[in-house]
């Protein structure tokens, strides 16, 4: 009984894990375990495995209690690697270093227990010597070129994703001199990008004009609230009056688009559902012959 | 069966509701979020007029149904037109949805085509600073849904829009 009821809860939850899956709601994978949902049904089927676990020892069913072992030890290496896992993406300009905390990075997913990498290095080059999808990051004074395939960081893995131009935007009054003057990090070969600054009210719009000189002619809007302040072209250094203020494009230098990732207990949990698969095959296999 | 029928329910009370109703919307499109979606971008432009109505009283920006990012965002604007000695005053003329889109269960973007009417007044005197003036924009809202409510995240302008036109009251 206790068994039938443990299996119902584990198709249960495999069978609406199908269903949002293939609906679009969640994505396969570590996204399924965010939902409160799962985690509790999985509390529900651990209960339910160790009933199970102890009913087995009880009746001295040797199939049982292999089968209620293979699926605990399923279950706890998923828990201990979607805890400590780590999957982040970040933007490291030339020269800058990398840094564990929260805010290096841009996107990403962090298990409940796992640190945020911390590894050290600095991103020196971007693409050296024109070759596309490459740069190099300084260790401990040791250069190390890496691609697009994972490489080893310490106890996490690092690749490279991709090159893009960050644009220095200078904003300036007459009144209060410079009020801003960063480096945004936003990918303009992939359009139009929108942006603001914390200590400005202001959006800013800005893309790259196709038919410039050479690669220096930008198109951007600057806006307020509703309305458009500015929009038109701007070549590199020009200074447009906004609002008596005056905003430029001063400069723009290249940074990589990096991933970095932790995966503990992986390797643990593929054998854990490889064994999980043969004790099942054998039980049902055992059970046929019977 | 039992534990089939059971799992919809504890995603209820788990406050995973938002999936079961993703799913019955993509099963029957007439029960999806459409006009909770319309409801949201309509009352934070309400509250956004509001805001600057009210010479930038900024008491009621908690209500404002956006994240705290885009909230802050909204506090910066109105606080700065204030310091300058001036406020500004929108007026909604109209708001008219082109799509509403739910891009998964806590996730929704939506077009609107706007026409607003706006002026700067004094800050002190509130007299009016020059005439009423008229601007329009294509938006796009990205909304995504935190603790059962739709909440406006990021609001750009559409490009091919007819914006910034001067068209007059």
């Amino acid at each position: 009984m206790i068994a039938m009821a443990t299996l119902g809860l584990a198709l249960s939850l495999l069978f609406w894990s199908l269903v949002l899956v293939v609906a679009g709601a969640v994505k396969p994978g570590w996204q399924m375990l965010d939902l409160t949902v799962v985690r509790f049904w999985g509390l529900l089927l651990a209960g339910g495995i160790v009933a199970s676990l102890v009913t087995a020892l009880l009746q001295r069913s040797r199939t049982q209690l292999c089968l209620c072992l293979a699926a605990l030890i399923l279950l706890l290496t998923t828990t201990y690697a979607y805890l400590f896992h780590f999957d982040g993406a970040l933007s490291l300009a030339e020269g800058e270093s990398y840094e564990p905390f929260p805010t290096s990075f841009s996107s990403g997913h962090k298990g409940a227990l796992a640190p945020f990498p911390q590894a050290s290095f600095t991103l020196t080059r971007v693409e050296p010597d024109g070759k596309k999808g490459r740069a190099v990051i300084v260790q401990k004074g040791v250069g190390t070129e890496i691609d697009t395939i994972w490489r080893s960081l310490g106890s996490s893995e690092i690749r490279f994703k991709g090159a893009a131009l960050a644009p220095l935007i200078v904003v300036s009054s007459k009144e209060k001199g410079e009020l801003e003057r960063s480096y945004v990090k936003v990918d303009l070969s992939q359009g139009e990008q929108v942006f603001e600054f914390d200590t400005l009210p202001y959006q800013f719009l800005l893309r790259r004009e196709p038919k410039g000189d050479g690669n220096d002619l930008f198109h951007l809007e600057v806006r307020r609230g509703k309305l458009s302040l500015f929009d038109g072209s701007a070549t590199l250094g020009q200074k447009v009056a906004v609002q008596g203020m005056e905003v430029s494009i001063d400069d723009h230098r290249k940074f990589a688009l990096l991933e970095i990732r932790t995966r503990r207990g992986l390797v643990a949990l593929q054998a854990a559902a490889v064994l999980f698969a043969v004790v099942a095959v054998l039980a049902v296999v055992r059970r046929k012959a019977i | 069966m039992i534990p089939l029928a059971l799992f919809p329910l504890a995603s209820v009370a788990c406050g995973d509701a938002a999936y079961l109703r993703y799913l019955l919307a993509r099963a029957v499109p007439s029960l999806g979020e459409s006009d909770r979606i319309k409801v949201a971008v309509t009352e934070f432009n309400n509250r956004f007029m509001d805001i600057y109505a009210s010479q930038g009283d900024k008491r009621g920006i908690g209500a404002v149904p956006a994240t705290v990012a885009m909230r802050h965002s909204l506090v910066t604007d109105a606080g700065s037109l204030w310091i300058g000695g001036q406020v500004l005053v929108y007026d909604i003329a109209s708001l008219d949805f082109r799509s509403v889109k739910q891009d998964g269960p806590l996730s929704a973007t939506v077009l609107v085509k706007e026409e607003w009417n706006y002026q700067y007044k004094d800050g002190k005197t509130y007299k009016e600073v020059g005439q009423v003036h008229g601007t329009g924009a294509l938006m796009r809202y990205r909304l995504v849904q935190q603790g059962g409510k739709w909440l406006v995240q990021a609001c750009e302008p559409v490009r091919g829009s007819d914006k910034g036109v001067k068209k007059g009251a």
